[in-house]
């Protein structure tokens, strides 16, 4: 099971990170104020995306259908995996095919959600990231800690020393420089890779085509320098047309770092004469989600991150908090329906339902609902908790019944003396005592409202 | 005019003067007000962290008792209150449509009270003697479930002897969130925190939420700074006539 509170705990004790996560937070966030002012028409474009991505949720299964028919007219192979085991398979095989031993491969959050890196060097075979942030994350031996920015968590000092560490660079500290180094360790790879992987931002139902949006270039050379190439992809990236694609281009950079725009935007229309290129369409999960009345929205996400660039919890402890590849408030919903209740019941619970997330998203998913629903669901499923459970009846009792009211009252009124210290209380036992740990408490007034309003209409 | 008091529980049991201070002003402008005798609690607590069998509990009550077609009008001194009634309650009672009918005759005429002033008694500045200087946390559910945005700042604003001084980080969460707050202490204390530190040279902090109030406030006095917290309604009926 996720533990979000411990694994919180532990990285609010690390200032650098807090900070690190602090400061690109809220730069993107401000890009992204200062771009959507020169948009007039951004509130449309939104409601125009949400549009589209209800149309696809609405009658999924036959514009699946027309995207792998269209695709594989356009030259493409497309393979379907019901699960990270089967996608997995299809992978390796697709790459010992061809012979592969090493690969280089763009940023994709789907690829991390099979754990597909473990499995190919476990066979004997190398893979590369070629985006930066997801390169250093690489490097460190550790996991994305956000959907569009993986090395948010990382200072420019710690990269420092980490390349200069690993891979032998001349300590520098010039960002410049570091990414120079990077991208010269990352160009010998792409001659040498024998295949090339990457995910998809969109897959266009009626044209058959994908699409990939980028800011280093580094897709468009993972993807066609090598001479096979593998998308790896969830099924929800389906967009109804072709003409559907500006809109959610002119909404997702914005959303994500602020940009006006990516700096490049792929559209895979054919195969190329002699290159193969397969597209492994991944369920695992997706369908389940979208038989789910409340869990369904969520498959209209397109990771743009916005949801977690604004929440408070994420500005404070970053996507390693969540103990998944999929982080901040939309990230909870996505473990949750992929991974399961056991691995995520926790995660839901890791939010104050401030609404942040559902006023950013640019498809307007109302986040807080399903983080609701989700809470239900795990509270039905294991009874409540203990101390809380006992809690939440006496107050239900408290506030239902004007007799037990009255005396709960009175009787708690008296007995916050023993804790009060003058006008505050500092200290509580056993389930209060997580409050007065780090806060003071106002204490219980001498008489209600009710009570003295009474009294003064009497008089 | 005659209108319903909803206290909520929190003001009820903590801090009657708020109470009060809601009924000065509605006098003030003519409203009469009366108090239901039975204790109420939305039940927003318990429906947010997933007992929604405690909170249909507490729901059906509240139903009970505000459900009175004489008034014109129910206010309540809390935009989270008044969110969870008019946003959840639908939710709560989806399979209850005897209930669901009480909700949707109920929902029209729920209001928070500033919310009431600004958009039904049109109230654009209050007669209030208060003093000092003020900043404002926009609680989440009355800024984003309401969209009491510039309101409650126009208010303030318009108070002769206040000096209204906006944070920097008013729209960003307190860190209470209900349980939330006793279920990651430590990451709610730090949310708390850095709201507070973005607080400069101000005597009064206020909301037009108790609860966050509760929250910060308990920060402000834990850190030893002197800033009090004081609900909105408490600085808006400052000096007003009582009746
Ligand atoms: S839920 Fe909305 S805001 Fe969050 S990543 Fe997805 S599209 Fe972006």
């Amino acid at each position: 099971m996720i533990d979000f509170r411990k694994n919180a705990d532990r990285i609010l004790k690390d200032p650098v990170v807090v900070n690190a996560v602090q400061r690109a937070t809220l730069h993107a966030l401000k890009k992204r104020e200062e771009t959507i002012e020169r948009i007039p028409d951004f509130e449309d474009l939104r409601d125009r995306a949400r549009l589209a991505k209800e149309k696809v949720i609405g009658d999924f299964e036959n514009y699946l259908k027309l995207f792998k028919k269209n695709a594989t007219e356009n030259g493409f192979i497309v393979h379907e995996a019901g699960d990270a085991e089967e996608a997995r398979n299809l992978i390796l095989k697709i790459l010992k095919a061809h012979g592969a031993r090493t690969v280089v491969s763009s940023k994709s959050m789907t690829q991390e959600e099979i754990e597909i890196n473990p499995f190919l060097e476990s066979h004997g075979i190398k893979k590369y990231e070629t985006d930066l942030g997801e390169f250093i994350v690489q490097v460190a031996g550790q996991r994305p800690s956000h959907i569009t920015a993986p090395a948010i968590h990382l200072t420019r000092k710690e990269i420092a020393r980490l390349f200069s560490e690993k891979l032998g660079m001349n300590y520098t500290e010039d960002p410049e420089e570091i990414t120079n180094f990077a991208r010269n360790f990352l160009r010998g790879k792409y001659f040498k890779a024998d295949a090339g992987m990457s995910g998809a931002n969109f897959l266009v139902a009626d044209t058959g085509s994908f699409v990939i949006v980028e800011n280093e270039g580094n897709a468009r050379m993972s993807t066609t320098l090598p001479g096979v190439h593998i998308v790896v992809t969830g099924i929800e990236k389906l967009i109804p047309s072709i003409m559907d694609l500006p809109v959610f281009l002119k909404i997702l950079a914005p959303s994500s770092t602020g940009q006006r725009q990516t700096v490049y935007t792929s559209i895979f229309s054919r195969a190329p004469e002699g290159r193969e290129i397969h597209i492994v369409l991944i369920d695992n999960g997706r369908r389940r989600m979208l038989k789910d009345p409340i869990l369904r929205e969520a498959l209209m996400c397109i990771r743009c991150g916005g949801c977690s660039n604004v929440c408070p919890i994420f500005q404070l402890v970053g996507g390693h908090a969540y103990g998944s590849v999929y982080s901040g408030p939309i990230g909870i919903i996505w473990t949750y329906a992929i991974f399961g209740h056991e691995v995520a019941k926790e995660l839901p619970f890791a939010s104050t339902l401030c609404g942040a997330c559902r006023e950013i998203c640019p498809v307007r998913i109302d986040i807080p609902r399903i983080l609701l629903e989700l809470r239900r669901r795990v509270v039905e499923r294991e009874g409540g908790r203990p101390g809380e459970k006992i809690l939440i009846n006496v107050w239900a009792g408290l506030m239902t019944e004007p007799f037990l009211n009255k005396i709960g009252f009175r009787v708690a009124s008296k007995v916050q003396t023993v804790f009060k210290k003058g006008d505050k209380i500092k200290s509580l036992p056993s389930v209060l005592s997580s409050w007065t740990k780090f806060k003071d408490l106002e204490p219980l007034a001498d008489k209600t409202f009710r009570e003295l309003w009474k009294e003064r209409k009497g008089s | 005019m005659k209108v319903l008091l909803f206290p909520t529980c929190l003001v009820d049991h903590i801090k009657p003067k708020i109470g009060f201070d809601t009924v000065k002003v509605l006098k003030h402008y003519g409203v009469e007000v009366h108090v239901p005798e039975r204790p109420a609690c939305c039940g927003q607590i318990a429906f947010n962290v997933g007992y929604w069998r405690e909170a249909r509990k507490m729901a059906s009550s509240w139903l009970e008792i505000y459900d009175q077609p004489e008034y014109d009008y129910i206010v309540a001194p809390s935009g989270s209150c008044v969110h969870m009634i008019r946003e959840n309650y639908e939710i709560l009672f989806k399979d209850d449509p005897e209930k669901l009918t009480k909700v949707r005759r109920i929902k029209p005429r729920l209001f928070e009270l500033v919310e009431f002033l600004t958009r039904i008694l049109k109230v654009k500045k209050i007669p209030s003697k208060f003093r000092g200087k003020i900043t404002y946390h926009a609680s989440c559910h009355y800024l984003r479930g309401l969209g009491m945005k510039s309101e409650p700042g126009d208010l303030l604003k318009n108070i002769d002897g206040a000096d209204f001084k906006p944070m920097e980080l008013e729209e960003t969460c307190c860190g209470f969130g209900g349980l939330f707050s006793l279920k990651f202490p430590e990451l709610s204390f730090k949310m708390a925190e850095r709201k507070v530190k973005s607080m400069e040279d101000v005597e009064y902090l206020t909301s037009a939420d108790l609860s966050c109030l509760l929250n910060l406030g308990g920060v402000l006095s834990r850190m030893g700074l002197p800033i009090r917290p004081l609900h909105i309604v408490e600085i808006l009926a400052e000096g007003l006539e009582d009746d």
